[in-house]
């Protein structure tokens, strides 16, 4: 599955069977290679970021949740940047020798178990999930591609 | 290289090369001094020093994390040291070739292999036309002039790509030419 597949995407609430929000960002963690958690949109109240692990499951047509309790405030830790309002998806890669490898274009994930599996570059190039550095405010960092194919 | 963003290996940018610090004597960077990123650009207080440096490539200079720019001076331990950018280039015949506007630098070894001359004939109109100067294997410097030896004005190239080539042609020249 591939992060932007998720925009929108609505989260509903089994308990209820309603619709407690719609997926707006993703945050990933490059040290574990994990989706860490959404924001979402249109959240009945201010709890709006969705961890991974309190998530049920992320399906093809929506995320769900066991209660709207799953909702929180916010993340308690320093995280890096989300993908989409981080810019981080459009946004430039470049490699730890300090060379640019371009923008990224998406984030390839197992959608069971939220980690990361590819690094899509607009020039079409996969790079493996192993090869991620670091996401920060400039720049998602990586090893260099003929660094990590050994 | 100026204007460089220095970027920790967690992406974010903490710096920008203000300019290039580098040993006279053994044509080594040294390190740099650094600007501020974005809207409030200026000089910072803290250096980056070479042995805190990750990486110099075509896009960033690459270091682990912001500790690595710390406020004490970019110093050499033999030769003096200096900026050499806007030294006035002269031939050791004493014809002046230009001035420094850049530094070419062997990402790998951190060496300095030529500079970058904004020509002296090039009128203040015009612009956008830089050459390529290969350095000496011995060539005195101080924060005032560069010295090259008048052959290397042969060597001068305004193709960047062609540079590496005209370093290591002239550098067979001084070898061959001195013994």
């Amino acid at each position: 599955m591939r992060v932007t597949d998720l925009n929108k995407r609505a989260v509903m609430d089994v308990a209820t069977a309603t619709t407690v929000g719609r997926i707006d960002d993703v945050v990933v963690d490059p040290v574990s290679r994990q989706l860490v958690g959404f924001s979402l949109r249109k959240t009945p109240g201010k709890a709006s970021w969705l961890a991974w692990d309190r998530l049920k499951a992320l399906g093809v047509d929506a995320a769900t949740v066991d209660t709207v309790e799953a909702l929180t405030e916010g993340p308690d830790n320093d995280l890096p940047p989300a993908l989409k309002r981080g810019k981080v998806i459009g946004g430039l890669v470049l490699t730890t020798g300090g060379l640019g490898l371009g923008n990224l274009v998406d984030v390839e994930f197992d959608a069971d178990s939220g980690t990361v599996t590819g690094l899509v570059l607009q020039s079409g190039r996969t790079l493996p999930p192993d090869s991620l550095v670091g996401i920060g405010t400039y720049a998602m960092v990586v090893t260099h591609p003929t660094d990590s194919a050994g | 290289m100026i204007g460089l963003p220095v970027v920790t290996l967690a992406g974010d940018d903490v710096a920008e090369v203000r300019d290039v610090v580098f040993d006279a004597g053994v044509g080594q960077v040294l390190g740099f001094t650094l600007n501020r990123r974005g809207r409030l650009a200026g000089r910072m207080k803290e250096t980056l020093g070479r042995n805190r440096v990750v990486a110099v490539g075509p896009d960033a200079v690459m270091v682990a994390d912001a500790d690595a720019l710390v406020v004490e001076p970019v110093r050499g331990d033999q030769h003096a040291s200096g900026n050499v950018l806007g030294d006035v280039v002269l031939t050791d015949g004493g014809v002046q070739v230009g001035t420094v506007s850049d530094v070419v630098i062997d990402a790998a070894e951190g060496s300095v292999v030529g500079y970058e001359v904004a020509p002296a004939d090039e009128a203040g109109g015009r612009h956008g036309r830089r050459a390529y100067l290969p350095l000496p294997d011995t060539g005195a410097v101080s924060g005032e002039a560069l010295m090259v030896p008048a052959a290397a004005v042969e060597y001068i190239t305004t193709d960047l790509a062609g540079f590496g080539e005209a370093v290591d042609r002239f550098r067979a020249l001084m070898r061959g030419g001195g013994s």
